[in-house]
């Protein structure tokens, strides 16, 4: 579960950096932008997690999150509620949909 | 002719909003799970989620040389990995010279941070490159059915038989989570051709056992880790690997024939560190921040 967690929010950092390739810019612009993006999902992605998994495993998934090493397995599923999934989703997709929406608006203007 | 010229970006404005968005997110972090900040403190997130201000103390995972680096989506990745194929791969599919099996290694490794390689400890099948077919659930432990399996695949159906390894748990208590993963992420090879089967049974069988794989079409430039779980499938049927419902379905070949070629690695992961799944970013530069 957390295994899907970490690679779902790997992507969208992915994705959504992946529209600053689309304008011109210098390389450690562009590096910048990346970081700043990346600890914008992290941190959201992290307090979603946080807010649905036992404390117990609050240590456990900050260092994951910390480490950067993709988890084997974390927490044993029958102890989460079935709709986390969804919750972390949408939550995640609502922050994509924000940023990318910056970055396309900061590329219209003159 | 010269490339077209990117539009610009109104960099310095998208710098600041970001940062805003940045701040605000660490801050609703804190304020919802204070104890996260203990949890932190000597770590380098915790930099990042203290400072309000200042440069960012991040040095994340991203490139930090990156005149020779780029940053690219996920779906551009795939598109540039199956074109780079498109152009190293042979047709038909069929086994690869040393060079190209070298050169195809150190392209998964710039582009997914993995070790892989068509040869491994001295073992290699007998082609790295060849058509995948789709293959059913396998049982995982006595009684096990398809429906148990869940997801969207159950259609799929599950083998009369076990798999060439037996079942991956004695009973329904005793799969991991870690062995579910394994069913669901496993490939069928051909151990059974290989010229030293018959003579190295009991040291291959064993080596070949849950070997992990990189399994990558070259036609959408999708990756994935699997493991190997079964052997097959003949060679009458023309295909040279079988591929897990799951695995099929994300590398997009669960579609009209339901097979299609495939590059087949063995992974060097001595420590067990690589998860199974699909491959979507590098490894080794994992975009967030690191301990």
């Amino acid at each position: 579960m957390i295994a899907h967690f970490y690679r779902y929010h790997q992507t969208v950092i992915a994705e959504i950096v992946g529209e600053l390739v689309e304008f011109d810019m210098e390389v450690d612009q562009r590096q910048e932008l990346a970081q700043v993006i990346a600890e914008t999902v992290v941190n959201h992605c992290l307090r979603v997690l946080l807010d649905h998994f036992p404390p117990a495993t609050h240590a456990e998934l900050v260092a994951v999150f910390k480490s950067g090493k993709e988890p084997r397995v974390l927490v044993d599923p029958q102890q989460l509620r079935s709709d986390i999934q969804e919750i972390v989703e949408k939550e995640i997709g609502k922050v994509k949909r924000d940023l990318v929406a910056e970055i396309r608006r900061a590329g219209k203007k003159k | 002719m010269k490339p077209a010229r990117k539009p610009q970006l109104q960099s310095e404005q998208l710098r600041s909003r970001l940062k805003v968005k940045q701040i605000a997110s660490r801050n609703l972090l804190v304020e919802r799970h204070p104890h996260v900040v203990r949890l932190l403190t000597s770590g380098v997130l915790a930099g990042s989620l203290m400072l309000s201000s200042g440069p960012l103390s991040t040095v994340a995972a991203l490139p930090s040389t990156s005149e020779n680096r780029t940053v690219s989506a996920p779906d551009e990745l795939r598109r540039q990995i199956a074109d780079q194929l498109s152009r190293q791969l042979p047709s038909p599919p069929g086994p690869l010279s040393f060079g190209q099996e070298t050169a195809l290694s150190d392209l998964f490794h710039r582009t997914w941070g993995i070790h892989s390689m068509a040869e491994l400890e001295g073992n290699r099948l007998n082609t790295a490159y060849g058509l995948i077919g789709a293959e059913q659930h396998l049982p995982r432990y006595p009684g096990d059915t398809a429906a148990a399996h869940g997801g969207q695949f159950i259609n799929s159906g599950i083998t009369p038989g076990r798999g060439a390894w037996g079942y991956f748990a004695p009973s329904r208590q005793q799969l991991t989570a870690d062995l579910v993963e394994k069913e669901r992420y496993y490939v069928a090879v051909q151990t059974l051709y290989l010229p030293d089967w018959t003579i190295r049974l009991s040291y291959l069988r064993d080596w070949y056992k849950y070997r992990k794989v990189l399994v990558v079409n070259p036609q959408n430039g999708k990756a994935v880790v699997a493991v190997v779980g079964d052997a097959g499938p003949a060679s009458w049927t023309g295909k040279h690997f079988g591929g897990s419902p799951e695995i099929m379905a994300y590398l997009g070949l669960n579609v009209g024939k339901q097979k299609g070629p495939v590059v087949l690695f063995f992974v060097d992961d001595p420590g067990d560190n690589i998860p199974l799944g699909p491959l979507e970013y590098n490894l080794e530069q994992p975009l967030l921040l690191p301990g």
